[in-house]
């Protein structure tokens, strides 16, 4: 459905903030996880029409949207990354307002997506005045209002409490199928529970594509458990990946990351999606030191 | 509005009205309309006219008043202010990253531009509205001859068309245009609006002397095809009517003798080869609209990044980037906060802020440096004349903003949470901003206090005056434009009226303001912070 090929985005600065990506996207959830500073919101922004690749072509269902972007515009949905809303617009307002830069007219869609997103009883309250889970819920209103082919949403989790991660995260998971939905986060539960493919991004490479299952068993072997005591922990802190640690009356008890026992006691453990993440970005790392040494 | 083009259009249009005729400043400027139409048409009992030619004044019927009132509107209202009403609406999507969203769904980039621009024309007309309902309004209580409206609708819509279309074009163009799309273009465009006001009118002087008109297209002199703002068309069409020996003219309140009997005015018309002029002037200036669609970037980041390092608003941080190994100065300064009279918690405050803008702003300390050594060392006429004037545009561009610091940068919370900080908001800034311009000027001060004491007292009032309106006014409507265009607005008023009138000497730049304009000034300062008091503790409220 959607085809990246050999994608690159170099600014102006020289930075290159994606290099030579490709990746071929069906319908379902994709989870685009990766730290600070991986591409992702540059390659967010290039699949959205916003910016375009320096090099490299984007297809939709054969289609070049660099060359064509109406085509992805018309079947798109985007919430960015620090997405605000306007200052004396209430609710229904701004959302009539993004539903008539669609094409939309219905006002009864314009409630129907309030009430999707839980927010029809505040719908005539000035949206500037509402707290950030609530903006981010407009968000994904706006996005969806027009139930586009393709949703894009950039970090939509970042600075939300519990409570409203949670209900964001219930919000895409009940999108139907058949739409491609890219949520881009470097917070691997946003997605555990709901992606049906991952992709790792680190330094503007794509370093894993893959269901959560295969990027699971990818980690396998290398997760071990157990109890260290507070000294140690400093030590093992340093030497390696710790995807975990909780501080309780008889040690640390630590979920560490290596191919070997890293310390005495430590059991192989059924890894997590976080471990799994933290395993491929750390193999990355280990393959460019060596490859920066060779 | 059946078709999606139109429906997109009118979605920007009515939304970009609906936000300006929400955001406070709004309100504000209703307001300064009412007092406005009060003050413009005065009560001839006080002496004073709105239209005095030779010493008599004009007859208040509708011709008169539709045509002075409207050509001060057209030239000042929308001309100037107009520019700063609408200046900020695609900036406005960038900075709420609404613009991304924009840029993501089909409205094309000339759909955006295009409504915009409509939006920008819709509210300044419906400015323009309220403006004919307030004039109206007055009309009733100072006219004296019956009203009528068609003569009304007529006048305004010959001289307002022209200035709305320049404003709305000339706004979107300097907003996508990166070097005119911040403080510069702010300044910039006050240069350019005292260039449309003048040389058109300037070069059309012979014609307004002589009164000739021609009735062909070819007649029509050149001047009258950049007279946007319509000054020089304006009297050109008055002149039909004017006395041959005109020997002196005035809009606007002025003294009249009340000796001469009035002098009736019948319909203001454009000549029909000017007007046709003027429709194609305007033409013309529509074309602008290509230049903001080139220059739009749609909210690309990479391209708005990019264009942000090279624009004229980063000039200034480039400057500021550039001189700050200098604010190494102020190192040794912050420990003056520790001094006994730091524990007083409003000094210590005051101190800070100054200290912040100069680290924050090293071009202040440049500045500083420059001005007092010009201010000690030119030749006292100079100083009054020349610096004293770049001295306030200087003061202007770098304090218009000083209220707003916090708000912008997120920060008001952390800024609140200082002893004294949110109760002493306004007095804070203010004292800082008034106590960082009266060393700007100091040099100047030391100087014409011993030589003009009165000049000397004027200059300690303005420079109260100018912070007042820095902080009151930027504190009120939220936005440093308001500030600076009244302030500029200011400066041009009194250097052209130069030591005629003492009312706009307020800065003692010719030694002719009077005990009572600067107690005017005084209270107006006083007044202007007690208004920035007043909506800083309602937002507080809220």
């Amino acid at each position: 459905m959607l085809q990246l090929d050999h994608i690159t985005k170099r600014f102006s600065s020289g930075v290159v903030a994606v290099h030579d990506l490709t990746l071929s996207l069906g319908t379902g959830v994709v989870g685009l996880l990766g730290p600070n500073g991986a591409g992702k919101t540059t390659l967010i922004q290039m699949i959205a029409t916003v910016t375009k690749p320096t090099e490299g072509t984007l297809r939709l269902d054969d289609t070049d949207i660099v060359k064509n972007p109406e085509f992805m515009r018309e079947r798109l949905g985007f919430l960015p990354q620090d997405f605000d809303v306007y200052d004396n617009l209430t609710a229904f307002e701004f959302l009539h307002y993004m539903a008539a830069l669609k094409g939309i007219r219905s006002k009864s869609r314009v409630m129907e997506m309030l009430e999707a997103v839980n927010l029809h009883t505040v719908a005539h309250r000035i949206a500037a005045s509402f707290s950030g889970g609530m903006k981010q819920r407009l968000g994904i209103a706006q996005a969806l209002i027009s139930k586009p082919d393709v949703l894009i949403v950039d970090e939509p989790t970042a600075g939300l409490d519990p409570e409203e991660r949670i209900r964001l995260r219930n919000i895409l998971s009940d999108i139907g199928s058949g739409t491609l939905v890219i949520l881009s986060t470097h917070i691997v539960s946003d997605i555990e529970a709901i992606a049906t493919h991952i992709a790792i991004m680190a330094h503007g490479s794509l370093l894993s594509y893959s269901t959560p299952e295969e990027l699971l068993r990818t980690a396998e072997g290398s997760v071990w458990n157990g109890v260290v005591s507070s000294e140690e922990f400093e030590v093992l802190r340093s030497r390696m990946k710790i995807s975990n640690a909780v501080r309780k009356p008889d040690g640390v008890h630590v979920s560490a990351l290596a191919a070997a026992q890293p310390f005495d006691g430590g059991v192989l453990a059924e890894p997590t999606l976080e471990d799994a993440f933290l395993y491929t970005l750390g193999r990355s790392e280990h393959t460019s030191a060596q490859g920066g040494r060779a | 509005m059946s078709s999606p083009v139109f429906m997109r259009l009118w979605a920007i249009v009515r939304t970009d009205a609906v936000l300006r005729l929400r955001r406070t400043s709004t309100l504000f400027l209703m307001l300064a309309l009412c007092l406005l139409a009060y003050s413009i048409i005065p009560d001839p009992a006080s002496g004073r006219g709105l239209i005095v030619i030779n010493g008599a004044r004009s007859l208040y019927n509708t011709s008169a008043v539709s045509f002075a009132t409207c050509v001060l509107f057209a030239v000042i209202g929308i001309g100037l202010f107009g520019f700063y009403m609408v200046s900020n609406t695609i900036r406005r999507d960038t900075d709420s990253r609404v613009g991304m969203v924009i840029a993501a769904t089909p409205v094309r980039s000339w759909e955006y531009i295009g409504g915009k621009f409509l939006g920008n024309v819709a509210f300044l007309l419906l400015v323009t509205a309220a403006y004919c309902v307030a004039m109206i309004a007055m009309y009733t209580i100072r006219g004296e001859a019956p009203f009528e409206l068609l003569v009304f609708l007529r006048t305004y819509a010959q001289f307002c068309f022209s200035p709305i279309l320049f404003v709305a074009v000339v706004a979107l163009v300097f907003e996508s245009l990166p070097v005119l799309s911040g403080r510069i273009g702010d300044v910039a465009y006050f240069f350019l609006w005292s260039i449309a006001l003048v040389l058109p009118a300037v070069q059309m002087d012979n014609i307004v002397k002589q009164g000739i008109f021609g009735t062909h297209l070819s007649d029509v002199p050149w001047a009258a095809y950049i007279d946007f703002l319509g000054m020089g068309t304006s009297m050109a069409s008055l002149k039909a009517q004017m006395p041959p020996s005109l020997t002196s003219f005035s809009l606007g309140a002025s003294p009249f003798k009340a000796s001469l009997a009035p002098r009736i005015i019948t319909e203001v018309s454009i000549p029909t080869a000017w007007l046709l002029a003027k429709i194609i002037s305007s033409l013309v200036v529509l074309l602008g609209l290509l230049l903001a669609y080139g220059a739009f970037r749609r909210f690309d980041p990479t391209k708005t990044r990019a264009s942000a390092r090279h624009s004229g608003r980063n000039i200034l941080a480039v400057i500021n980037t550039g001189l700050k190994p200098i604010t190494r100065i102020n190192t040794g300064l912050w420990a003056l906060l520790h001094h006994p009279f730091g524990r007083f918690s409003f000094v210590r405050t005051v101190l800070a802020e100054m200290l912040l803008i100069m680290t924050t702003k090293p071009i202040t300390l440049i500045a500083l440096i420059v001005l007092n050594i010009l201010g000690l060392v030119l030749p006292l006429a100079s100083v009054q004349s020349v610096l004293l004037p770049i001295a306030s545009v200087v003061f202007v561009a770098l304090c218009a903003d000083v209220a707003l610091r916090e708000r912008r940068a997120g920060a008001s919370a952390l800024a609140f949470s200082l002893p004294g900080m949110k109760s002493g908001f306004v007095w804070i800034k203010f004292t800082a901003v008034w106590l960082l311009g009266m060393m700007f000027v100091g040099g100047a001060l030391v100087r014409l206090i011993t030589a003009q004491p009165n000049s000397g007292i004027s200059l300690i009032v303005s420079v109260a005056f100018l912070s007042a309106g820095a902080v009151g006014m930027a504190t009120a409507v939220g936005s440093p434009k308001a500030f600076m265009v009244s302030a500029l607005l200011l400066f041009y008023l009194s250097l052209n009226s130069g030591a005629t009138t003492p009312a706009l000497d307020f800065a003692g730049w010719f030694g002719t303001a009077t005990g009572e304009v600067q107690m005017g000034y005084g209270l107006s300062a006083l007044g202007l912070l007690l208004v920035g008091y007043a909506v800083h503790w309602w937002r507080a409220l809220r």
